[in-house]
């Protein structure tokens, strides 16, 4: 036991670091099992369009036809089809916030006229 | 930044994606895994081939990764020679020389894919402290290969999670690289533990 303390005296920074990454190893631990148990959670679906979307990306995500969305965007399907969301929120002086809410609205129609 | 360097996807496309993970590859920070994943999903959604994702992403990293290893084995040493003047880190090299050379092939592979963020530094080490071009090679390319086809095909099967992906990337990363820290940390305390009960056996009483 005194060997025992002796050393941890003479190694308290080696001993520190070790309790230091075991505690950062086990945070994101725990924050890998909580992300995967909420993969599925209703919350991440339709989520809040980013600058760096296409079109495309939209369709895929929101799982909408992609003539409603380019219809919704006020986009040619051919010539707009790989415009970022930024670009076009920027040319139509919205915000981010403003455009997620129109995609939404159009969604929401969608899948109740559908029901 | 992440989002900065996303938003030149669409624009940019596999150009990007060869230009970063090229200069990831020379430790440069940039977030290429987050990107190629990107771009994965790009392929997914049709705004990208996935062909050319992926072999731009693997010939990129497979460039970067050896331009690494030259630079190394035509600098390194010069280097080395720097550090090697005080005994105690000449001591340290040869240490890591020896185990370069015993488990070279199995820490670049490693390196290159589960421990991808240490890639580049493994990459340099091993051309500096001269492990065997055809053994690197024949470690870092399985790895290269390993590395972009599980972010590709990420990206592309999981393109409408995109963000949850690399959330869950990142901590799994976290989790490997505090893992590995702590494993290190463990070989050093036994080592020194190993000294000091020596020390204190030899002590007369």
């Amino acid at each position: 036991m005194r060997h025992a303390v002796t050393f941890a005296r003479r190694n308290w920074i080696v001993l520190g670091l070790l309790l230091a990454s075991i505690a950062i190893a086990f945070w994101f631990a725990l924050s890998l099992v909580s992300d995967a148990l909420y993969f599925n959670d209703p919350r991440n679906l339709d989520v809040d369009l980013k600058p760096w979307m296409t079109p495309r990306y939209v369709v895929h995500t929101y799982d909408l036809p992609r003539s409603l969305v380019m219809e919704v965007l006020e986009l040619d399907p051919e010539a707009d089809r790989g415009i970022r969301l930024g670009r076009l929120a920027e040319d139509r002086g919205m915000s981010m916030d403003d455009l997620t809410a129109l995609v939404r609205d159009a969604a929401d129609t969608f899948r109740g006229a559908e029901q | 930044m992440m989002d900065t360097v996303l938003a030149l996807v669409p624009d940019y496309g596999v150009m990007l994606v060869f230009g970063v993970v090229f200069l990831a590859c020379l430790a440069v920070p940039l977030p290429a895994s987050v990107l190629v994943l990107t771009a994965g999903g790009f392929a997914a959604t049709g705004d990208l081939p996935l062909a050319t994702v992926f072999a731009t992403a693997l010939v990129a990293y497979i460039l970067g990764d050896q331009l690494a290893f030259g630079l190394a084995r035509r600098i390194g040493p010069a280097v080395l020679v720097y550090f090697e003047r005080s005994d105690s880190t000449a001591h340290l090299l040869e240490q890591s020389k020896t185990l370069l050379q015993r488990r070279g092939s199995l820490a670049v592979f490693i390196s290159h894919t589960i421990l991808s963020p240490t890639c580049p530094y493994i990459s340099y080490l091993s051309g500096a402290g001269g492990l065997n071009w055809r053994r690197f090679t024949l470690a870092a390319l399985p790895g290269a290969l390993v590395w972009t086809a599980v972010y590709t095909g990420l990206g592309y099967t999981f393109a409408a999670q995109l963000e949850q992906v690399a959330t869950i990337l990142s901590n799994f990363s976290g989790v490997v690289l505090a893992g590995a820290a702590s494993v290190v940390v463990v070989l050093l305390l036994r080592r020194r533990w190993h000294a000091h009960m020596l020390a204190v056996a030899q002590t007369p009483v």
